[in-house]
């Protein structure tokens, strides 16, 4: 699955501390989402639609591997 | 969101100094510690208390070795949050295979040149290595991948 989490954010000039605070987890996480080493529950994704006011289409696509 | 029974952050400091101390102590007590030697240092003691003392170390080294490794495994990170639980499970799952490994090689070991532990002491060693394995496997995983994600990030 990848995502576009990283354009969204620098879009809307938020930094990922900020990100991170705003859906309560550390910056290291909002890292590992948007460099694709982490796949985030269901929660955190609606947490991230939320606060980047998109819809969570917009933010995540399957990719093939992902059948 | 799933309920933790994690210890709070502040035990994890104290686990990682009592973990290595403790272990350090237990494997120097067992490698240098001689009654002769103590008997020495504590001049005019009788052997029984001597024996009595070298036990006592012995036993509290190992003792806080093993909470110390408690406290560090059962220990809430700074900020715990899903990806840290996440990196928690799969550090177990490499730990269980790391000794589900050893095992194996060891069994086959056994097996083919026909070399079993020698005695009681023997197969105590041997199991309490395994279990040490399995647990040294999840800590270094865990930390590594942490501090590998933490020093990326700053990267940036």
């Amino acid at each position: 699955m990848k995502n576009n989490i990283r354009e969204e954010r620098l879009e809307i000039g938020i930094t990922q501390q900020a990100l991170a605070e705003t859906i309560g987890v550390s910056r290291q996480t909002i890292f590992a989402i948007e460099t694709g080493k982490y796949i985030p529950s269901a929660i955190l994704v609606l947490k991230l639609s939320r606060a980047l006011s998109k819809p969570v289409e917009s933010l995540f696509s399957l990719e093939k591997i992902d059948g | 969101m799933q309920r933790s029974f994690l210890l709070p952050y502040r035990f994890k400091p104290i686990g990682a100094v009592m973990m290595p101390v403790g272990l350090f102590i237990w494997i120097w007590s067992q490698l240098n510690l001689s009654e002769s030697k103590l008997s020495t240092y504590l001049n005019g003691l009788e052997p029984t208390n001597i024996h009595l003392i070298k036990v006592t170390i012995l036993t509290i080294s190992f003792f806080s070795c093993l909470l110390g490794m408690f406290f560090l495994v059962f220990s809430k990170e700074k900020e715990e949050d899903e990806y840290v639980a996440d990196l928690r499970l799969k550090s177990f799952q490499l730990a269980a295979f790391v000794q589900m490994t050893f095992f194996l090689i060891a069994f086959l070991y056994m097996f083919l040149f026909k070399k079993e532990p020698s005695g009681d002491a023997g197969l105590e060693l041997f199991l309490i290595a395994s279990i040490f394995l399995f647990w040294f496997s999840y800590i270094s995983c865990f930390q590594f991948s942490i501090l590998k994600n933490k020093l990326q990030a700053n990267e940036e």
